[in-house]
């Protein structure tokens, strides 16, 4: 017993020592640095704070708009994905993930594709409907929350759902034999029980969007920008480190509530072990609530799969002639001019998956010692889960400031740091979803801490590990930002390589590779639905 | 029950110290005796950049390492050199160009020195009178249009006011981007303070979208999305050159067109002084400079160079050469900037 209080101390000690050293520490040098200005740096803020009053508000108002229609639009989908089972079902949940590695210049490449002025829609009005001018609905408020919504309601649509698929039945069947109508039994029953997913998914969906950076500012047309974009001008632009650093400490209360809230409502719903829940019924066009649901879902797929369809197109495309090609992706598969210390395609995709796998790892081992009842340090997860709610711009000068640049491992740990918060509940929604009684019955037994996770926990948690490796891998593959500041052009991951394209000229080959990152990662969520189909990722 | 000794944890206690030593090592690598270190941004190491081409051709005369490290846009670099100010580990840095040399000097991030071949490049590229840095190429800022689908002339800024273009233009913000802020200078070149505010409340219409960064708005041109977006008057060799298409050009103003010239220039606190300013001599050879044209799609600043066809035919190079006193700039960038954005969002 005494050997093993010391091994638990050593892991209450890894976990507390690496939020030390990745986050508190990497954070309190960006503070000190704001706070080294002197006094005048809080009048600074005020003063920047009240006279741009419009920006806080923006971003706020297109976060909230953005938040509530995803949920909308998600739910009714959310439903039929729950309730009934249906061929390929596998492939639309894999698909519903997706969105966490796009990068979002695509994701605007493909509204571009699909709803701009030459796009497939304007093209179709204009040859089959007779119109003369493109309708406009892109640039502006419109076009925000229409990319926002796209990009964001399967994540809604995909907590909801797991949660839907899991509720305990008992009581709707009370409510049932009770004479409740259907209607009254969704209001009453079925919707506060599904609440806390809801508001869990929206707290998510509300920190992504207030933060969202490209979208807002390529589809905002010339009216919108946000607290993030000033952070990102007064560090890059303006040199003006005490200014963005007090900015980002503010956004970062700001969204900390909301992550707060994330945190709060994904607790209320762990999934009991004993609970009674429906088996998913096979989807049925006999009768006119199965044509509507098919329908649902028809609609729910063509708009996870359209903006990926476009970008298929758009890659294909030979921009001189419109042609089928295949040059871009040939182009990105055959590098010629590769040197000493330039990165090609494929290095890119080597790097970006060896990031990954650092980075799912350190954050499924850290999700695991952040759950387990004797390794765990209260409150701890509260404030770590806050990472959700920090910018990455932040916490990368927050690592540059305190481990320099061009150090690999320093990256994918950061990785891990950003996928904490997912592994963490992924894996203490499991833990907590097992019976105490068999707990409670081995430690009678005799068994000691480890024992009983070994033999109790260990086997039923297998599957929530797996996806949290998964879910954390998928987030290092697709991050940006962390990555731009830390690297020093020789390690470019995928992303990176998609921006170089970018910046010189080449739309087509950058597109080619981010249909590689969405493949891989498609192909890994998919592996998540096939191997642990019993672990409810949400 | 079972033996504690199977348990992984025991296994990860050591993983995790033995990464942290790794960490501990990497952090204190440094750079050896005859190494040069370049800052400088993500497109120039990129395997279609400048960067793989003269760095094997500098490290043969040098006898020496050159380690190229990018950092995202040139902005990104400037905040790493701000950052390492106390202990530097570049030595030169590429890629500051003229309207961001005044933030770099003022920031004391550079140290003086004039390279013996100055002489290579003409009177007027020398943009930096304090001699700080060294100029290695240069471009004009223009919009660049695709002459099969605009049927306006684009000869002046009064063409481009033209109720014709409503909604076909996309441009940069210039709080975040380079040109997007040339573009707005260019603006006060022509139109002097406080005229170019006009211009911007009639311009205002004609813009689809402002974008974060130059690639936004040329990802919009290349998907057919505007037919006029602001770029440089050396993109048509590019596309020219490697997507076959002769029709996308370069709308040559008649007022004339803003400047942007590029230098590099030494690290203050160098630690390896003599190889950076061998460096920055090599970069007005005839050897660095003929790699630009299609590396940079920019023009080299060594005259004796000849172009390639594809920029003879299809660079516009411009009779007047418009910029404005970097000091002016450094004074009333931020006040330009907030007129402007006044300016766009208001209505």
């Amino acid at each position: 017993m005494g050997e093993n209080n010391v091994l638990w101390l050593a892991l209450k000690g890894t976990l507390f020592f690496f939020f030390l050293a990745f986050f508190f520490y990497p954070l309190a040098l960006v503070l000190a640095r704001s706070l080294s200005s002197g006094p005048e740096i809080f009048a600074l803020f005020l003063e920047f704070v009240s006279s741009r009053q419009q920006i806080l508000w923006n971003s706020f108002y297109q976060a909230a708009v953005s938040t509530i229609f995803s949920v909308i639009v998600a739910l009714p989908l959310a439903y039929v994905v729950a309730k009934r089972s249906f061929p390929g079902k596998k492939i639309v949940k894999a698909l519903s993930l997706i969105p966490f590695v796009f990068p979002s210049i695509l994701v605007v490449l493909s509204f571009v594709v699909i709803f701009g002025n030459n796009g497939w829609v304007n093209s179709f009005l204009r040859n089959y409907a007779g119109f003369s001018e493109p309708i406009q609905f892109l640039y502006g408020f419109s076009g925000i929350i229409l990319a926002h919504v796209f990009y964001n309601f399967p994540i809604v649509m995909r907590f909801v759902s797991d949660a839907w698929e899991n509720l305990d039945v008992s009581m709707k069947e009370a409510a049932k034999t009770l004479g409740a109508t259907p209607l009254n039994v969704f209001l009453n029953v079925t919707l506060p029980q599904l609440l806390p997913s809801i508001l869990a998914s929206a707290s998510l969906v509300f920190i992504f969007t207030f933060m969202s950076f490209t979208i807002v500012l390529t589809l905002g047309g010339i009216q919108f920008t946000t607290l993030e974009v000033e952070i990102f001008r007064q560090v890059s632009r303006n040199l003006d480190f005490a200014l963005s650093s007090s900015l980002a400490v503010f956004q970062f209360a700001l969204l900390s509530v909301a992550a707060f809230l994330y945190l709060h409502f994904s607790k209320k719903y762990a999934f009991g072990e004993r609970l009674r829940t429906e088996k998913p019924i096979p989807l049925s066009l006999g009768s006119l609530r199965g044509f509507i649901e098919a329908l649902v879902l028809a609609a729910g797929i063509f708009f996870i799969a359209l903006p990926l369809a476009s970008l298929f197109a758009f890659a294909f495309t030979d921009p001189a002639t419109g042609n089928f090609t295949l040059k871009a992706f040939s182009k990105i598969f055959s590098s010629s001019n590769v040197g000493l210390f330039s990165t090609s395609p494929l290095d890119s995709i080597g790097f970006s998956l060896f990031l990954a796998i650092i980075a799912s790892f350190t954050a499924t081992l850290i999700g695991l010692l952040a759950s387990l009842k004797r390794s765990r340090i209260p409150f701890l997860e509260y404030i770590i889960n806050a990472t959700l709610a920090i910018s990455v711009i932040t916490l990368g000068f927050g690592y540059f400031l305190g481990y320099g640049s061009g150090n690999l491992l320093i990256i994918a740990l950061g990785h891990s740091v950003l996928a904490f918060p997912f592994a963490f509940r992924i894996i203490k929604n499991s833990l907590d979803k097992i019976d105490p009684e068999s707990i409670d019955a081995a430690k009678t037994l005799g068994a000691t801490d480890f024992a009983v996770f070994r033999s109790v926990q260990l086997p039923r948690i297998r599957g929530a590990l797996f996806a949290s490796t998964i879910f954390s891998f998928a987030v290092s593959l697709g991050e940006l930002g962390l990555v731009l500041i830390l690297y020093d052009g020789v390690y470019a991951t995928m992303p990176v390589y998609i921006y170089r394209l970018l910046t010189t000229y080449d739309l087509f080959a950058a597109t080619a590779m981010g249909l590689v990152l969405v493949a891989i990662s498609f192909l890994s969520f998919y592996a998540l639905e096939l191997f642990s189909a019993e672990a409810k990722v949400f | 029950m079972a033996p504690e000794k199977n348990y992984p944890a025991k296994l990860f206690v050591p993983a995790i110290l033995a990464l942290l030593v790794l960490l501990a090592g990497c952090a204190q690598k440094q750079p050896a005796e005859n190494e040069l270190v370049v800052y400088t941004y993500d497109s120039m190491v990129s395997e279609y950049g400048l960067g793989p081409k003269i760095v094997p051709k500098f490290e043969e005369q040098c006898d020496c390492n050159v380690i190229m490290v990018a950092k995202g846009d040139a902005g990104q670099v400037l905040t790493a050199l701000e950052l390492e100010k106390n202990n530097p580990r570049a030595d030169v840095v590429i890629g500051i160009d003229n309207s961001l040399s005044s933030k770099a000097i003022s920031k004391g991030l550079l140290e003086k020195f004039t390279p013996k071949n100055i002489n290579l490049v003409p009177e007027s590229l020398r943009f930096d009178s304090e001699g700080f840095l060294t100029p290695y190429d240069y471009g004009f800022i223009a919009f660049v249009y695709d002459s099969e689908k605009v049927d306006v002339p684009l000869e002046g800024f009064n063409d481009i006011l033209s109720p014709k273009l409503k909604g076909k233009i996309a441009i940069q913000n210039p709080r975040t981007s380079s040109p997007g802020l040339a573009l707005l200078l260019w603006t006060v070149a022509v139109y002097g303070d406080p005229g170019y505010k006009e211009f911007w409340k009639e311009f205002r219409p004609n813009v689809l979208t402002v974008t974060q960064g130059w690639d936004e708005s040329a990802g919009l041109f290349s998907a057919g999305e505007v037919p006029i977006y602001l770029s440089y008057a050396t993109s048509p060799p590019y596309y020219a050159e490697f997507e076959g298409i002769g029709h996308f050009l370069a709308a040559g103003f008649r007022e004339g067109h803003y400047i942007q010239i590029e230098g590099m220039g030494v690290v203050k606190g160098a630690k390896h002084r003599k190889l950076a300013e061998q460096f920055i001599e090599f970069s007005l050879d005839e050897k660095f400079q003929e790699e630009v044209p299609f590396t940079q799609f920019m023009f080299p600043v060594n005259e004796g160079v000849e172009l390639p066809e594809a920029f003879r035919k299809y660079a516009l190079r411009p009779e007047t050469q418009l910029e404005l006193d970097p000091a002016l700039v450094q004074e009333k960038e931020e006040e330009w900037v907030s007129e402007w954005e006044k300016i766009m969002s208001s209505g």
